[in-house]
């Protein structure tokens, strides 16, 4: 189950289970949709348990990142693993959006 | 449904009964309506005629000594040579409990004893027609998925296409058709365009997209266009193409034999990689970003020297990691050691080498792959 902490306009989003795949990632989707919708302008995806992310999961916080920026706020990513915080540096994600490890 | 004729190539009903007389008597009601039959006194027997002859549909009595109805059934259902076959059971039990049983063990439809003539022949006929339409709809996906993998396959350049920019490449689609993309094309003058692409997801809804990153490509190519004007191009169009969460991550090379010279712009692809005529790796780190997301994207390119028996390689993500977004580091460097290994070999079969030890057949893939290669000729 997705957690999501809401404090005035910052909301953190900890996705369920190890990974953001295409086969799971509706339920991401939606949660992050509905706390844009909500009004948060500092979004957190905390991503302490992931271990996979493939190119659907990518998408979505490439887009999440469209979003929250259209709205005047900004995405972070935080607790990302090593090899995760390497992949997001690969892509250049890092100079779009915060990313920080462990 | 036109009435069934007793012909050869008409299909078969397969009865199954211990009892002499009830097999008759089902046998002669399809007989007279020119079904073709099949007979088994037994459960084995009616599972060797199964597995033989391929009956169409099969009638099983359920109460049968040693192996009952519902045994033969399961055994049927779990032997891929006979699971498709439709059964419906004949039985004197006719409670909802015994019938709500056979319909959960695989069963289609429950005949109760003793059997009504008009009954068995309504119910055969259903089934028949539901089979038929089954196979009909199974073949027209079979070639649906078929056109697609055509329709993919033609916007493909094959490396006899193109001779004169001396490629070789290796493309394996996780479905029949796959959101990674190549294209090699002269730009005139010597100069020849390599250009790979991954579009995010696989699948039919990439596959699609793959058509339009071509048009896209060719349109913004040319020696009007620097690299930087191509990728930018590209991430314009493509970015109002792609829904939401979708991207696509290229990498451009552009070779200019009369100059000796090499442009790579890789926007948020994997590293491409060189292996010069002495077998010495590099990898070119051309970070750009993603295309097709951001409006407006950083875009850097690198510039090296070649000469002639000098390799490069593009390739798509699907070939290096080992879990999705996971283990790209030591992908590529089991990817640039095999390149380096290979390299005294023709192009071609080098390729296929590299291809074959970095994905072996026999491993679960969950991406599409692309290993695209060339040599640096006059």
């Amino acid at each position: 189950m997705t957690v999501v902490t809401r404090e005035d306009n910052k909301a953190t989003v900890r996705p369920a289970g190890d990974a953001i795949v295409a086969a799971t990632i509706g339920e991401l989707r939606s949660e992050l949709r509905a706390v844009l919708e909500q009004g948060a302008r500092e979004l957190v995806l905390d991503l302490a348990d992931i271990r996979m992310v493939d190119s659907s999961g990518l998408g979505l916080l490439m887009a999440a990142h469209n979003s929250v920026s259209r709205a005047g706020g900004r995405l972070a990513v935080i607790h990302a693993s090593a090899e995760l915080v390497e992949l997001f540096q690969a892509m250049r994600l890092h100079q779009h959006f915060s990313v920080s490890g462990n | 449904m036109p009435e069934q004729h007793a012909e050869m190539d008409a299909p078969a009903v397969l009865v199954v009964d211990d009892t002499r007389t009830s097999l008759e008597l089902v046998r002669s009601i399809l007989v007279a309506e020119g079904f073709r039959t099949l007979t088994a006194g037994d459960g084995r027997t009616a599972r060797q005629l199964s597995r033989d002859e391929q009956p169409a549909l099969i009638l099983l009595d359920v109460m049968m000594p040693g192996e009952s109805g519902f045994e033969t059934c399961a055994q049927l259902k779990s032997d891929p040579a006979t699971a498709d076959i439709p059964i419906i059971f004949l039985s004197a039990l006719d409670d909802v409990k015994s019938k709500v049983a056979g319909l959960k063990m695989g069963g289609v439809d429950y005949i109760a004893k003793p059997v009504d003539g008009e009954e068995v022949l309504a119910r055969v006929r259903v089934h028949l027609r539901i089979r038929q339409t089954n196979r009909t709809l199974v073949a027209e996906q079979r070639a649906r998925v078929g056109e697609l993998r055509d329709a993919q396959q033609a916007i493909l350049t094959r490396p006899e296409d193109c001779p004169e920019a001396h490629f070789a490449v290796v493309y394996k689609p996780l479905e029949e058709a796959g959101g990674d993309f190549y294209d090699v094309f002269p730009l005139g003058d010597g100069i020849v365009a390599y250009f790979v692409a991954d579009i995010s997801g696989h699948g039919a809804s990439a596959a699609f997209l793959t058509a339009a990153v071509k048009a896209v490509l060719r349109q913004f190519a040319g020696p009007l266009y620097t690299p930087e004007d191509t990728m930018r191009g590209v991430n314009s169009v493509m970015g109002q193409i792609v829904s939401e969460g979708q991207y696509l991550t290229a990498c451009y090379a552009r070779l200019n034999r009369e100059r000796g010279r090499l442009t790579v712009i890789s926007a948020g692809h994997p590293p491409a990689i060189l292996v010069n005529r002495a077998g010495v790796p590099v990898t070119i780190e051309a970070g750009s970003d993603p295309l097709g997301v951001f409006g407006k994207s950083t875009l850097r390119r690198t510039d090296l020297r070649v000469a002639e028996g000098d390799r490069f390689f593009l390739y798509s993500d699907g070939f290096i990691e080992s879990t999705p977004g996971g283990g790209r580091r030591e992908g590529l460097e089991r990817l640039v050691r095999a390149c380096v290994e290979h390299h005294g070999l023709p192009l071609a079969e080098s390729t296929s080498r590299i291809a074959a030890e970095l994905r072996p057949e026999a491993q679960a893939a969950w991406d599409d792959q692309l290993l695209l290669a060339a040599e640096v000729r006059s």
